[in-house]
């Protein structure tokens, strides 16, 4: 049970992508700084993306989709508070 | 206190930055303290594994002969991504170490089994 | 698990200023204290030893990052811990090595200690939750 973190845009890195490709059904992926974006525009990992927010294992950091002034379409937000939550509820922790 | 197995990723080429340097530093100097480490190299981190580094006119500093050393420190969990490796037209004959390579679903496995990760 | 104290001990990659990352850890670690938790350590390596900077002067109304690393330290008293050979590569010296390599300046900012990367061991080894920034 990882939680997985990914920070970089997927119009810029291939991070999210390569977190997807790691992603087991046990996982969450946790969308911060300018990963947000990922949550609000469709990009080639998009509808993986959407499915997992089905599932409920997509979550988006609040501040960081205020702070680019973005809202987004997928995915549950969440706060700090729920994100320090997230690694507690989870073994460990990838940073990519 | 039962040793905590610590992964640490790989996934950067070498010398355009320095996490491939800086994670095997990291894991040479924990090996003295935890015994129960190991490596994983995916994506591009695959490329530091790959023989034949010669980095001294980038004025970065060879360091690919420390993969040796792991051996040496008991670092014997080594597992290399097999897609990484066949996207990237390479095999595990061109690699300067022993590996174990692992398809996606098996990687899978091995870094649920770790209770910390740490990633390059 | 919710309700329980959790141990986390941080590690910080970034640098104070320039990519976002420090800034999130460091927001992490204040929720995780708010909340009851406790902070075994935070390990600076890479680029994040640059937030042991003494130097770092950003303009007035902006975030001094080192300066709330070292208040969130004193406040919850949990140690800075920044690995030496890190540091030193990037020019953050401590006055012990200012003297050991003949420097004439050294900027470690306090309460920050220059550690080993046998220190990270440590902090792997003491805390429930390890979480990478």
């Amino acid at each position: 049970m990882i939680l997985h973190t990914v920070k970089t845009s997927p119009f810029q890195t291939l991070a999210l992508h390569n977190c997807l490709n790691l992603l087991a059904e046990a996982d969450t992926l946790l969308l911060i700084e300018d990963a947000v974006i990922a949550s609000c525009a469709e990009h080639a990992d998009y509808l993986q993306l959407q499915k997992i927010s089905q599932q409920g294992r997509l979550m988006v950091l609040s501040s960081d989709l205020e702070a680019r002034g973005v809202n987004n379409n997928i995915g549950k937000t969440c706060d700090y508070h729920d994100f320090v939550n997230l690694v507690i509820k989870h073994k460990s922790q990838i940073s990519w | 206190m039962i040793e905590k197995k610590v992964g640490i990723i790989n996934r950067c080429l070498p010398h355009g930055s320095a996490q491939g340097r800086e994670s095997l530093d990291l894991t040479l100097a924990m090996s003295a303290f935890n015994e129960s480490l190991s490596l994983f190299f995916i994506g591009d981190g695959v490329y530091q594994l790959v023989d034949g580094h010669s980095p001294e006119e980038t004025l970065q500093k060879h360091y690919q002969p420390l993969f040796k050393m792991l051996e040496m420190y008991d670092v014997e969990n080594i597992y290399v991504c097999e897609a990484s490796l066949q996207q990237r037209s390479l095999n595990s004959k061109m690699l300067l170490i022993d590996v174990t390579l692992l398809n996606t679903t098996a990687l899978q496995q091995q870094l649920a089994l770790q209770d910390q990760l740490l990633s390059f | 698990m919710d309700q329980q104290k959790v141990k986390f001990s941080i590690v910080v990659s970034g640098a104070p200023y320039g990519s976002q990352s420090a800034s999130t850890a460091y927001q992490f670690c204040a929720s995780a204290l708010l909340a009851g938790h406790e902070i075994s350590g935070v390990f600076f390596y890479q680029e994040g030893v640059l937030n042991a900077s003494q130097l770092v002067s950003p303009a007035t109304d902006e975030i001094n990052l080192p300066d709330f690393w070292a208040a969130l330290a004193v406040q919850y008293n949990f140690p800075l811990e920044v690995c030496v050979s890190a540091s030193l590569r990037r020019g953050i010296v401590d006055p012990q090595e200012a003297q050991q390599l003949s420097l004439e300046q050294f900027n470690l900012k306090t309460p920050f200690v220059l550690s080993g990367l046998g220190q990270l061991a440590e902090l792997s080894a003491a805390c429930d939750r390890l979480v990478q920034f």
